[in-house]
């Protein structure tokens, strides 16, 4: 069974790895799900946003 | 997302009479708050008020009419319950009147700087602070949790999303759905490619038409220039032959012919010509017929439009007080009103202006019409002149085609044979030539067509590249989160076992490994490997109340770290109506040891035989504030039947006889 320190080196690890190009997308939609869920937005608009900010990281991405 | 409870006044609510209040305790070292009544005197439902209250349902409360205290004498109760979440305060205020029934009103309302702001939707509010599925988890009685916590989906939703997992699970149900959108757009894009496909294929069998006429176009060139030179050598053979009546007639062909081929050009050239004008003139022949018309109605109205008088002329009659014939004309005499009468008739300048317009354009069409005839005219004149040329030089270079075919000569009727041969070749040639040169026109035509449309369609594929992209980008999201998901699952799990074994190993006698699986469902192993299947309820309870416990725990740990990529896990005070149910005194202990340490807020109902002066060493420096439910009873009863709690040495009575009332009273004794 792992301690406490084992388990915060697993919590950080995963944290870690999305610390590339994906990092910061990922980030946003969870920002957005967050935000969305504090104003009680509806799903549709919720995936509107989502989908906008794939299709620019899309754009920018060589 | 840290919801901690405030205080509870409840008005005329089943037994509870009047207006009665409780503040739980918000301390963060004392944050318990005990509550100790005897049975049946009102602990259940100040438990059941706080759901009532939030969520306007309560098991125990299915009768609405039941709600309001019959002993009261009032037709209406309430229930309102203060609390903070996530730091700001709010009040929750439900009321039901009998008078009206089915009438219940549910207002929320943000507390900031002592003012109150209603919040629309508050149900809605109040469901996201705490969900009424998950409600179950933190505010329950005892005896209800004696079965296996985890089972069923219900269940481990409501874990996951105390656990704060449900921000990245509705992220990937949100991806899933743009994945599927992206994909049927990819759909759509490739069947268009398809025809793209199509037209690629059409614009390669037209092109390669192209190239079989062409080659085609080669060789019939080709063929009229053998038979030029058959036809030149034959001519040259006849010119340099000793029959000088031949040479003759041959030089006098062959200026017909010079002669035909000019006027043939020239033929041409009018023809075109008179093609260009019809085409950029030819329109303006029906707009002169109307203009015409309209000049033609201008000229034969002149007397009317425009209006014989000038209407500034009239006038100036009026002002002078004089007739053009020289008659004097008085204001209000029969005269002046007929010459007065003309101006309404009279012509305006605006009139005049447009009448004018209309007049050049009708000129200008009338002129452009005139001088496109006059060119048509001039060219049909030209090209009867040339036609006539050309039938006169075909007359005579026939009759010279006939003079020398007739010349009895063998070598000059040979040549004249081949020459013909030759030329009548050409002919067929050039026929055939400008056949194919019209069918390659009109493939050449469909060639472009296709190829503009290939232009287009090339725009679709690079979109159809770009959402290739999209989906490459969405997959990729969904596979980390989900990665991310399982990971941070898993290590949860690992840590509320942790817990869960650690509460247990404090307690229990035997010595067993709790193992909790990934549905969240949990077994207790023996140390020899057998699984302990039944349990007892007592055991089951104290399990029960562990890993909720240990849950709660987690999810707190969690909510204190900042972490962008799970929501703050939902925690809510831990309300709990006798705890301890079939627990046995080491079980009750344990409880109370663990409970405390692991909630952020512990509101405990129990009753006077759930508690034992010794738990006071336990829990005792946990408890913030402490209460009483007296119940009030209009019967006689016996003094060795009055009910009573000793705390801290001190006694207080649970029952009192009361001739006016017969209902329940909450005391303060945090003082006690």
């Amino acid at each position: 069974m792992p301690d406490n320190e084992n388990i915060r080196e697993i919590m950080m690890e995963a944290h870690e790895n999305l610390s590339d190009e994906y990092d910061s997308l990922i980030k946003n939609i969870l920002a957005i799900e967050l935000s969305s869920n504090n104003r009680v937005e509806g799903e549709a608009s919720r995936q509107k946003k989502i989908q906008a900010l794939i299709q620019q990281f899309s754009a920018e991405a060589i | 997302m840290q919801l901690i409870f405030k205080k509870l006044e409840i008005q005329n609510f089943r037994v509870y009479g009047g207006k009665q209040e409780i503040i739980f305790s918000t301390d963060k070292e004392k944050h318990v708050t005990l509550v100790h009544a005897e049975n049946s005197t009102g602990k259940t439902t100040m438990l059941n008020a706080i759901k009532w209250c939030l969520y306007g349902k309560a098991d125990e409360f299915k009768d609405q009419e039941s709600l309001v205290n019959n002993r009261s004498g009032k037709t209406t109760c309430s229930v309102r319950l203060n609390f903070s979440f996530d730091d700001i305060d709010y009040t929750a205020y439900r009321t039901y009147s009998q008078q009206y029934k089915g009438d219940r009103t549910f207002t929320l309302e943000k507390i900031v700087n002592g003012n109150n702001t209603p919040i629309s939707d508050a149900e809605t509010v109040i469901n996201r602070f705490l969900p009424r599925d998950l409600s179950n988890y933190f505010l329950f009685a005892g005896e209800h949790l004696t079965g296996r916590l985890g089972r069923g989906e219900v269940n481990k939703k409501a874990i996951r999303d105390i656990l704060g997992f449900n921000l990245p699970e509705t992220a990937l149900k949100d991806l899933n759905k743009i994945l599927k959108k992206f994909k049927s757009e990819k759909n759509r894009i490739l069947s268009d490619i398809d025809e793209l496909a199509q037209d690629a294929r059409q614009e390669k069998i037209l092109q390669e038409e192209i190239d079989e006429y062409e080659k085609e176009i080669i060789k019939i060139n080709s063929s009229i220039t053998k038979y030029e030179e058959i036809r030149d050598i034959n001519q040259k053979k006849i010119a340099e032959s000793n029959h000088d009546k031949a040479k003759t007639l041959q030089e006098q062909i062959k200026d017909k012919q010079k002669q035909l081929n000019d006027e043939e050009v020239i033929k041409k050239e009018l023809s075109i010509k008179r093609i260009r004008l019809i085409s950029e003139y030819g329109h303006i022949i029906f707009g002169k017929k109307l203009s015409e018309v309209a000049l033609d109605f201008l000229q034969e109205e002149r007397q009317r439009i425009p209006a014989p008088y000038d209407q500034r002329f009239v006038n100036q009659l009026l002002s002078e007080n004089t007739c053009i014939c020289g008659r004097e004309l008085t204001e209000g005499s029969n005269e002046y009103s007929l010459v007065q009468a003309l101006v309404s008739r009279g012509n305006t300048d605006t009139i005049s202006h447009r009448v004018n317009k209309a007049r050049s354009i009708g000129d200008y069409v009338t002129a452009q019409a005139e001088r496109f005839l006059e060119e048509l005219k001039d060219i049909e004149s030209n090209l009867t002149r040339v036609e006539n040329k050309i039938s006169t030089y075909e007359q005579t270079k026939s009759r010279l085609d006939n003079e020398l075919n007739n010349i009895d000569n063998e070598d000059i009727s040979e040549f004249k044979k081949q020459y013909d041969l030759a030329d009548q070749k050409i002919s067929i040639l050039n026929q055939k030539l400008g056949q194919i040169n019209s069918e390659k026109k009109n493939i050449k035509l469909s060639l472009e067509k296709v190829q503009a449309r290939l232009r287009q369609d090339s725009h679709g594929s690079s979109v159809s590249k770009e959402i290739d992209k999209q989906i490459k980008i969405t997959e990729k999201c969904i596979e980390r989160i989900t990665t991310q998901l399982h990971k941070t699952e898993i290590a949860s799990i690992r840590k509320i076992e942790e817990i869960v074994q650690k509460n247990l190993n404090d307690i229990l006698r035997k010595k067993f490994k709790v193992s909790l699986h990934s549905d969240y469902t949990f077994e207790q192993i023996e140390e020899t490997g057998n699984v302990i299947r039944d349990t007892g309820e007592g055991q089951a309870l104290l399990m029960n109340l562990s890993f909720l416990t240990a849950l709660i725990a987690h999810s707190k740990t969690r909510a204190s770290s900042s972490s962008e990529f799970f929501m703050p896990g939902t925690i809510a005070p831990f309300v709990i109506d006798s705890p301890f149910g079939q627990m046995d005194q080491v079980y009750r202990k344990g409880t109370l040891s663990f409970l405390p340490k692991q909630s952020h807020q512990l509101i405990l109902f129990l009753s006077s035989g759930q508690w034992d002066s010794g738990y006071e060493e336990i829990i005792g420096n946990y408890i913030g504030r402490r209460y009483i439910l007296i119940n009030h009873s209009s019967t006689n009863i016996k003094d060795g039947d009055i009910e009573s709690l000793t705390i801290k040495g001190k006694k207080f009575e649970l029952t009192k006889i009361d001739d006016n009332m017969s209902q329940t009273t909450i005391e303060d004794i945090s003082d006690a």
